[in-house]
């Protein structure tokens, strides 16, 4: 579906004009009876697209008529052997179409609702219970969710099927053991193991073995007392969390922490599950001691202790918990004390208030339940799971119109949050007060400085760019022996960063194009060759002027997941940037073209094979548009780091180079042809290099806007672009553009637009 | 693998009644089941990078085709029990890994603007057949995706962990268990009955697309109520004990392999205990570099061979080391006898995938594998490598080996040709 929001963006431009000039059904008739009919009428017509009874009826044949629409803009269509309209005349044609489904797209708007009900997807549903209950769902028990349009907030994309419901089912009931918690807070383990006395349990290695590992899940607060040895400098020391023995990636690493040669202190609270352990590994050098070793031993890291303590409770009973009972006993609960708490949990499940039938339906299930003998709790879950599998609470599913301040507000946390809205929220949309502008305005101020907020971080990144299949691909360790965990930790985490920098402070959203600064530790500052950045933790820096980095196109981040972990392809992040950057995603490869092999056995580059496969008349016209972005990027290897040439693999000819491997070591790697990363965009002008390219990007600031505000508008409403949003998104740019391009005021702008704060 | 049966007998109730008069399952009498033959069964798999072609398509057609190393993997053993098809795919389905979406499907342009998924074979089956087991059907993959498809095209999520799939299967509860789990499923249906009200009155105050939206939402707790009634039916009844281990889910995050045999010995259970009589199986899209020796490269580096001859060595290791696994499941299959015939022989295996070419992303000429299923087998049916026939062809024989009297499935008019009953 993708290809239709770049189709809108391309004929964007004009459709102001058109539409005084609109041409009429009966200009395009002859046309399509010219061109079109003669495959398309009769009992089996090709395609199974009848145009000589298709008619002007949008409200019937909408679907029909953009198919027409996509297939004339893409050239698929009439096929190259027959005859084929001029430009004048496919502009006629286009024209009406454009005309014609832009009103026909705004009336259906008008009537039913520009995004349709949508149900929650597993994120927002593991968030909505942990705010709700206390829970914490594994969304991995869930399906994964479909995306429309790159998001997985789209309603086009969220299906519900039987055994998803089934799931919601089996979830809520796990949800709500999680509520309904009972007896003394778990007891608190406090332990500090002691290493000095003993020899280390495994050179590199220490570890809570199987004695100490944990029982209870929950937050634990942990200490590591180290210090760096038989070196003056600082080192690294990397923590990792998980199930000791498995090889499962739910070993994860924690982060790198400093070590000085004095002792250090190293702290942090993370929440552990009952099998887990903690493991640490020193990251630049690879001895280990327990105590202080010989004078003559290698340069290392001291572990003198692991002290943890935890699960650590904010209060107990948890919050959600006190607030579900509301002080009620339910061991000499009755049906009142239940109906009571029933009452309270459905309009905050909902997040409206409930007519008194509505409720009715749950407190019947409740009262049957009771009649059956069932002990007060037993009875009350199953009340509640009923509105938890609710259409109600699955859904989001405003009435066609302007929404109310509850639809509003659910509207706004679930952008904002991707969860259910707060207190706060909800009492002022039940003060009627949500829909005023300026207090919609603090309320998005307010959202956004929450830790909630990281949410859209997360999620809005981890589609707009990607970011959450960056563990998709693992780099071949052959050619990437400089890649290690704590780069890939730090990779997410720039980006992450950056983009909350660019949020806070309003910053251009140019900046995501192209950047003086980033923020970084010391291990992407070593990928990037850039001096002064020490240290694990992560700070703003100025990029040099060389740096051939800023913005996001250049982030290790961005650069590794556009590659497939063994090379790059120029076409996949071409592809990427004419998507995620200027938001105008080329139509996929034609249907049924012949295929072409790859083979890389005679070419010496990728990019003198995609030369080759531009040769092709079918292929020729979106590569060219495609290629060069991508080209730009040949710079740039499979885990972000600059190359001058391609590595390569141990085949005679092919010269050898010490490379460091940002651990302070270094390896040898072979490498083969010369990046070329010069080339020229369709309209001629060229470029050298990243650093050039981004420089012709930016001439046309507003194709970057309007391509993050479509990205930003289908994230927030659940709804992809079409024909009749795009007077809207031009709005949009417009006052942003007003506003130095703010990031933030985008934000803003997209909440108070009318397609933002209607069905 | 012997397996012990002591409840086969009451499995097998009116199974075969079921099948032949679809529209009048289930009631069949005790003695009508002591003479009903065994049930017949559809095992169908999708690889997510295919098989490259040159080692899967003998070049001989018919009967008197050539061993291919993909071929001999499956074993020799069981030359004779399957049927090559070449030339086979489905019309108007193309940008590449999309395709896997509609391997069972053959639904028009997946990928494209407004696609919309149809019924699988595998859902379709089960939808006509309504076969009495524990587990009408079971999605697999082997991490993760589907390749099953409901009614109304929403993808059927896919269990991929051994573990949890031996539990359900086989794994009794105490009887205090399995009493609360039949309250649970009571409880459940209570829900279900519940969420009807407030699903009404939102439908109401929908308009005509929401309606539709909500459709799903209907269909969906009506699916779930009639599992949770024939659930409380099963809970009563123990489930069959198998000599098999518990597996426990690999820990490698690098192998497939491992995955798909696991989930391929379970499947194999399954169909013997007649727990379940129709499986899909999605091997799913991995990066990993397997734990093969000899292989340096993931298997998604390796399916992009680009004609490589490092890669495409390492890919026939890798491709060789699932045809192993899957002759395996087939052999065992082969090996468990029923009313005289083999469990193969009543067990239809598909093995397909939605590319032809991973390594250019094309969609034509699938490599296609039939196994078992009562097929006369021993063939090579080669198509037109160029106008490709739909590959839904063979699905509709294969409704018709279930004995649906039916002459189209999707874009498949009419059986294939060449493919006869045994």
């Amino acid at each position: 579906m993708n290809c239709l929001f770049s189709i809108i963006m391309v004929v964007l431009l004009t459709v102001g004009q058109l539409r005084a000039t609109e041409p009429a059904f009966e200009a395009v008739t002859p046309l399509l009876t010219k061109y079109c009919i003669s495959c398309h009428q009769g009992e089996n017509p090709k395609g199974d697209l009848n145009l000589a009874d298709l008619g002007p009826d949008f409200a019937k044949n909408a679907t029909a008529w953009k198919s027409v629409f996509e297939r004339l803009k893409d050239g698929s269509m009439p096929p190259k052997s027959k005859l084929r309209p001029t430009t004048a005349e496919l502009t006629t044609i286009q024209s009406w179409l454009t005309a014609s489904l832009t009103a026909h797209e705004s009336a259906k708007a008008k009537a039913d609702g520009r995004t349709r009900h949508r149900r929650l997807n597993r994120i927002e549903y593991a968030n909505t219970l942990r705010d709700l209950l206390g829970a914490v769902v594994d969304i991995e028990t869930l399906p994964e969710d479909g995306a429309a349009g790159g998001f997985d907030t789209v309603d086009a994309g969220l299906d519900l099927s039987s055994t998803l419901l089934e799931r919601f089912l089996e979830t809520a009931e796990a949800a709500l053991d999680a509520a309904f918690v009972k007896g003394p807070q778990p007891k608190m383990e406090k332990r500090y193991l002691d290493f000095a006395p003993t020899k280390f349990p495994e050179p590199g290695l220490a570890t809570m073995r199987n004695a100490t590992r944990l029982t209870v899940g929950g937050m634990y607060k942990f200490r590591i007392n180290a210090q760096a040895t038989h070196s003056a400098k600082t080192s690294t020391l990397l923590v990792y969390a998980g199930n000791y023995g498995s090889k499962s990636p739910a070993n994860r690493l924690v982060g790198g922490f400093d070590v000085t040669p004095q002792p250090t202190t190293i702290e942090f609270t993370i929440p552990m599950l009952a099998i887990d352990s903690l493991r640490v590994f020193p990251f630049e050098t690879v001895k280990m001691y327990g105590k202080p070793p010989a004078k003559d031993a290698e340069p290392g890291i001291i572990v003198h202790g692991v002290g943890w303590e935890g699960p650590l409770y904010d209060v107990w009973p948890p919050a959600p918990t006190t607030r579900l009972l509301d002080g009620r006993d339910l061991s000499k609960g009755n049906l009142a004390d239940a109906e009571a708490i029933l009452r309270k949990f459905a309009p905050r499940a909902f997040r409206r208030p409930l007519l008194e039938e509505e409720f009715a339906p749950y407190f019947a299930l409740l009262k049957s339940r009771f009649d059956k003998g069932y002990r007060c709790e037993d009875a009350l879950r199953v009340a509640l799971k009923a509105v938890l599998c609710s259409p109600d609470f699955l859904y989001l599913s405003p009435s066609p119109g302007k929404l109310n301040d509850f639809d509003l507000a659910a509207r706004l946390s679930y952008f904002l949050w991707s969860s259910t809205p707060d207190d706060a929220l909800s009492e002022i949309a039940s003060r009627g007060e949500l829909r005023k502008s300026e207090v919609l305005k603090q309320q998005v101020e307010r959202m956004l400085k929450d830790p909630k907020a990281h949410a859209f971080t997360e999620n809005f990144t981890g589609q707009w760019l990607s970011l959450r299949h960056l563990q998709d691909t693992t780099p071949d360790k052959h050619l990437y022996p400089d890649f290690d965990d704590l780069l890939a930790l730090s990779m997410a985490r720039e980006t992450h960063l950056f983009f909350e920098e660019i949020l806070k402070g309003d910053r251009s959203l140019l900046e995501f194009v192209h950047s003086d600064w980033t923020i970084l530790n010391e291990r992407l500052a070593a990928l990037y060759n850039i001096p002064g950045a020490l240290g694990n933790d992560f700070r703003k820096v100025s990029l040099p002027a060389n740096s051939h980095r800023g913005g996001v196109m250049t982030q290790a981040s961005v650069l590794r997941v556009t590659a497939n972990g063994t090379n790059t392809s120029p076409v996949t992040r071409g592809v990427w940037v004419l998507d995620r950057i200027l938001g105008t995603p080329p139509p996929p490869p034609p249907k049924d073209i012949p295929a072409i092999e790859p083979d890389v056995r005679g070419a010496v580059t990728l990019r003198e094979q995609l030369a080759k496969h531009k040769q092709f008349e079918s292929c020729a016209g979106c590569h060219a548009k495609i290629d060069p972005l991508g080209n730009a990027l040949e710079n740039f290897d499979v885990i972000g780091g600059w190359r001058d040439h391609y590595r390569a693999t141990n085949v005679k000819g092919n010269p050898r180079k010490m490379i460091p491997t940002g651990r302070g070591r270094t390896t040898w790697m072979h490498f083969g042809a010369k990046v070329n990363a010069a080339d020229e965009l369709p309209d001629g002008r060229s470029f050298q290099d990243i650093d050039g390219l981004k420089k012709l990007l930016l001439e046309n600031p507003d194709q970057v806007a309007r391509g993050l505000a479509g990205k930003l508008m289908v994230y927030a409403t659940g709804h992809q672009i079409e024909f009749a949003d795009l007077a809207a998104i031009e709005a949009i740019v417009s006052q942003v553009k007003a506003k130095n391009y703010g990031f933030r005021t985008l934000v803003h702008a997209i909440v108070q637009s009318d397609t933002f704060r209607n069905k | 693998m012997p397996v012990r049966l002591p409840t086969r007998r009451h499995f097998l109730r009116a199974a075969g009644v079921a099948l032949a008069l679809p529209l009048l399952e289930s009631n069949g009498t005790l003695s009508a089941a002591a003479n009903a033959p065994p049930p017949r069964r559809m095992i169908a798999m999708a690889l997510a990078y295919g098989l490259h072609g040159p080692y899967l398509f003998p070049t001989r057609t018919g009967r008197g085709f050539e061993a291919t190393p993909y071929l001999e993997a499956l074993g020799r053993d069981l030359a004779g029990q399957y049927t090559v098809i070449s030339g086979a795919s489905h019309p108007d389905v193309s940008r590449g890994h999309e395709a896997d979406a509609t391997f069972l499907t053959a639904a028009r342009d997946p990928g494209g603007a407004g696609f919309r998924n149809s019924i699988s074979l595998d859902q379709f089956l089960v939808d006509q057949l309504k076969p009495d087991t524990r587990f009408t059907y079971l999605a697999l993959s082997t991490r993760s995706g589907s390749i099953s498809y409901s009614r109304s095209g929403v993808q059927v999520p896919a269990d991929s962990r051994p573990s949890n799939l031996f539990t359900k299967l086989f794994v009794n509860g105490t009887a205090d268990q399995v009493e609360a789990q039949i309250r649970r499923l009571q409880d459940g249906q209570s829900v279900m009955d519940t969420v009807l009200a407030p699903a009404r009155r939102l439908q109401a105050r929908s308009s005509p697309p929401d309606r539709e939206r909500l459709d799903q939402y209907f269909s969906a707790v009506r699916d779930v109520e009639q599992r949770l009634v024939s659930g409380q039916e099963w809970a009563r009844r123990p489930k069959p004990r198998v000599d098999y281990a518990p597996p426990r889910d690999v820990n490698d995050p690098n192998d497939d392999i491992t995955r798909l045999k696991l989930l391929l010995d379970l499947v194999a259970l399954a169909f013997q205990t007649d727990s379940t009589r129709f499986v899909t199986l999605y091997v799913s899209p991995s990066s990993y570099v397997q734990p093969i020796p000899g292989i340096s490269i993931g298997f998604h580096g390796l399916s992009h061979h680009g004609l490589d001859p490092d890669k495409l060595t390492q890919l026939r290791l890798v491709q060789t080391s699932q045809m192993r696994a899957v002759g395996e499941f087939l052999a065992k299959l082969q090996a468990t006898r029923e009313a005289g015939e083999t469990v193969l022989d009543r067990t239809t295996t598909l093995i397909g995938a939605g590319m032809g070419n991973a390594s250019s992303h094309n969609c034509k000429n699938l490599p296609i594998v039939v196994a078992g299923g009562g097929f006369r087998h021993g063939q090579h049916i080669a198509f037109d490598a160029v106008n490709n026939t739909p590959l839904c062809r063979l699905y509709v024989s294969i409704l018709q080996r279930f004995g649906l009297n039916l002459q189209q499935f999707a874009s498949g008019r009419g059986a294939l040709p060449g493919l006869e009953l045994a």
